[in-house]
């Protein structure tokens, strides 16, 4: 989108926004975030989003990887390689080298608003869906592995092996990459991510366009860092204490 | 001499491809497979029948079409999800044991082994009903306010600080005026 009119959106938003506040009594909110109907579409008036304060980690992720695993199934592959093995979440330890301060931290798709991993797929398979989870549409996916290679998080990984007994909310097979979706299968249902409720205490998730949710609120109140900040991806994923 | 020998070979070697397709399509039974029965039974014959019509034909396109909504719009609905069919169609157990989609006693591979029909789903999806036992002990819902517990750190670590600070300026103003 050119200057112009992301200039004109953001003007528009922002008179219609004020339309809204002006018309609503105080203490009435626009929308709450309630599960919603098997039936029925998401909607890009959400944005799910993820915060992970670093310091509360006790173990750097390990207990949030473990979730994932069960959840998703992955991380059993026997004929793969340390290289070939899938990788929903790393768990990435940093050294500062001027104070030798050490800290890990468990990174996963980093679901950006402009994706990297979708202007590069050649047929479409690499999507983000309107409430922002981005994911690899495994039906279309060709294995290219192109979004492997634009990924600046090194989120996603390749399967290179064939599998049985995958779990019935996690389609996975031989040929076809795969990432972290945000457990798109349990935010549908209303629930949160298996890695926040592994780590309850160092985890939140929610709506980052819903300023009454309790992740917007903090956010706006201490701020969040962006991995990579200046490629300028507006990640969904943001973190404290690194 | 000659012409007439190939004329001979020629007659023969037709007589043994009539044959041969004859054995052939004796040989090819034109009944369908018999398919497993499914685990819950409809309420009425009409509605089973009216599903058996529908599915035998359209099955195919149901099911893209249902995962390109599932995939893009995160509609989950029981009709014409891949899990439900499962769920259905499979039993958890056939003699035993777990019942693979390379079995060909398996409700799909039945007639996609039947009309040669190659069978991708399986290649990505489970084949057989799985219990769903809860992948996380602590189930939290979005909406759960319990999980909502982060404190900025830096900010709990200051008023710490701070606190400490105050106690030892205290205690050594105290000790000064002493």
């Amino acid at each position: 989108m050119s200057n112009i009119n992301s200039y004109r959106r953001k003007f528009l938003i922002g008179v219609t926004g004020t339309a809204a506040a002006v018309t609503l009594a105080p203490g009435v909110f626009l929308r709450q975030v309630q599960a919603k109907a098997n039936d029925e579409a998401v909607s890009d008036k959400v944005r799910w989003g993820m915060l992970i304060d670093v310091n509360k980690l006790e173990d750097g992720g390990d207990a949030c990887i473990e979730a994932c695993k069960k959840e998703h199934g992955w991380g059993n592959e026997e004929h793969s390689s340390d290289l070939q093995d899938a990788q929903w979440i790393r768990k990435v330890k940093v050294t500062e080298k001027m104070t030798g301060k050490a800290m890990s931290l468990p990174v996963m798709c980093q679901h950006c608003e402009t994706a990297p991993c979708i202007d590069v797929c050649p047929t479409g398979a690499s999507m983000k869906r309107p409430d922002g989870i981005v994911q690899v549409n495994k039906h279309v996916c060709i294995g290219c592995r192109y979004c492997m290679m634009a990924c600046p998080y090194k989120a996603r990984s390749f399967i290179h092996e064939t599998l049985t007994d995958q779990r019935p909310g996690t389609p996975r097979g031989k040929g076809t990459v795969e990432s972290c979706n945000m457990c798109v299968n349990r935010v549908d249902a209303g629930k949160n991510p298996a890695c926040v409720d592994a780590a309850p205490k160092a985890m939140l998730f929610g709506d980052l366009n819903d300023p009454e949710s309790k992740i917007s609120k903090v956010l706006k109140k201490y701020g969040g860092t962006q991995i990579r900040a200046d490629l300028g991806l507006n990640t969904g994923v943001r973190y404290w204490g690194i | 001499m000659f012409c007439y020998l190939t004329k001979i070979t020629q007659s023969l070697l037709g007589v043994a491809l009539m044959l041969l397709l004859a054995t052939g399509l004796t040989a090819c039974n034109s009944e369908p497979p018999t398919l497993m029965k499914a685990v819950k039974q409809f309420e009425s014959d009409e509605i089973r029948d009216a599903h058996v019509t529908r599915m035998r034909k359209y099955h195919m396109d149901d099911l893209k079409h249902k995962r390109d909504e599932t995939m893009h719009k995160g509609i989950r609905t029981e009709e014409n999800s891949l899990i439900a069919c499962i769920n259905c169609h499979v039993p958890e157990k056939h003699n035993g044991k777990v019942l693979r989609h390379t079995d060909p006693e398996h409700f799909c591979s039945t007639c996609h082994g039947y009309v040669a029909a190659q069978l991708d789903c399986f290649q990505c999806h489970v084949d057989h009903p799985v219990k769903d036992t809860g992948s996380t002990s602590t189930e939290t819902s979005t909406t759960d306010q319990t999980v909502y517990q982060l404190q900025h750190p830096k900010f709990d670590d200051a008023d710490q600080s701070d606190k400490q600070l105050l106690a030892k300026n205290k205690t050594e103003g105290e000790a000064a005026s002493e």
